[in-house]
């Protein structure tokens, strides 16, 4: 019965996604560091590739040993051993700077706040879940 | 979570580096003597960054790889001086004060940059402590 209720779809989802969040955070943070390394080339995982391994893995149901999500091996996101791992793509090289090092501020706090902005709503609706939760739990609103 | 901080971090820790760098490098523009070397010059310190973090471990981030001294000199006819050499020249650090001025602006706005990544985070770490409390 418990497991029922704490294996709903949403609520894996929501786990899943708040987790890729933090991870794809750092690689951000560390582009945003590394602006004046010499031949630092950007990295990121695209949201758009860990999205639809999202609808793979909820489409097909898969439930690791843990309760949660199971990802498809081989895509740019895995959550083997409870450890977040990603497989970044390198984003394009500046032909304006000789060590080829984007240095695209703009385009890296684009991401950085898109990042934290989807991780505070997902965080948002994870908190509305167990809250409604445990309004059932205490029979009253 | 809390390792994306260290990530920043780095960089702060960085780019301060590079700013006393530059600092030394404005101060000592006519100073024919390095401390260091007793009868050489100051020479210009150009501080290198290199990817990753050594003191962490993390492999985000990013560390001062190396301080190189740019030997580059100019001479200064001053024949009274008792620094001058036989034809009366005195060797001063060859610094140009605009583009260490230049280079303290990327440093700043680098430091910047990553005091809001930092922010950044920071907001998201208190949106997931908010999820239970």
């Amino acid at each position: 019965m418990i497991n029922d209720l704490l294996s709903n779809p949403s609520l894996l989802a929501l786990e899943r996604s708040l987790q890729f969040m933090s991870a794809r955070q750092k690689l951000l943070a560390s582009n945003l560091a590394n602006a004046e390394t010499p031949g630092y080339r950007p990295v990121d995982v695209e949201p758009r590739a860990f999205q639809s391994a999202l609808r793979e893995a909820l489409d097909d149901g898969r439930v690791d040993g843990n309760g949660s999500l199971a990802f498809n091996d081989g895509g740019p996101v895995s959550f083997e051993g409870g450890e977040t791992q990603l497989e970044p793509t390198v984003l394009g090289e500046n032909v304006l700077f000789h060590d080829g090092n984007d240095r695209s501020m703009e385009r890296m706090f684009q991401r950085l706040t898109e990042n934290v902005y989807t991780f505070r709503m997902a965080s948002q609706l994870l908190r509305g879940q167990f809250e409604s939760l445990g309004a059932a739990i205490r029979e009253r609103p | 979570m809390f390792g994306v901080l260290d990530v920043s971090t780095s960089a702060l820790v960085a780019n301060r580096t590079r700013l006393d760098a530059i600092a030394a490098n404005i101060a000592n523009v006519d100073v024919p003597v390095d401390p260091r070397s007793k009868d050489a010059p100051f020479s210009e310190r150009v501080v290198e960054f290199a990817s990753g973090d050594p003191v962490s471990g993390a492999s985000g981030g990013v560390h001062v790889a190396q301080i190189t001294p740019r030997n580059a000199f100019r001479r200064a006819y001053e024949p009274w001086s008792d620094k001058a050499d036989p034809q009366g020249y005195v060797r001063y650090p060859d610094i140009d004060p605009v583009v260490q001025q230049a280079n303290a602006m990327l440093a700043m706005r680098s430091y910047d940059a990553n005091l809001a990544a930092i922010d950044a985070t920071k907001s998201m770490i208190d949106a997931s402590l908010r999820i239970l409390a």
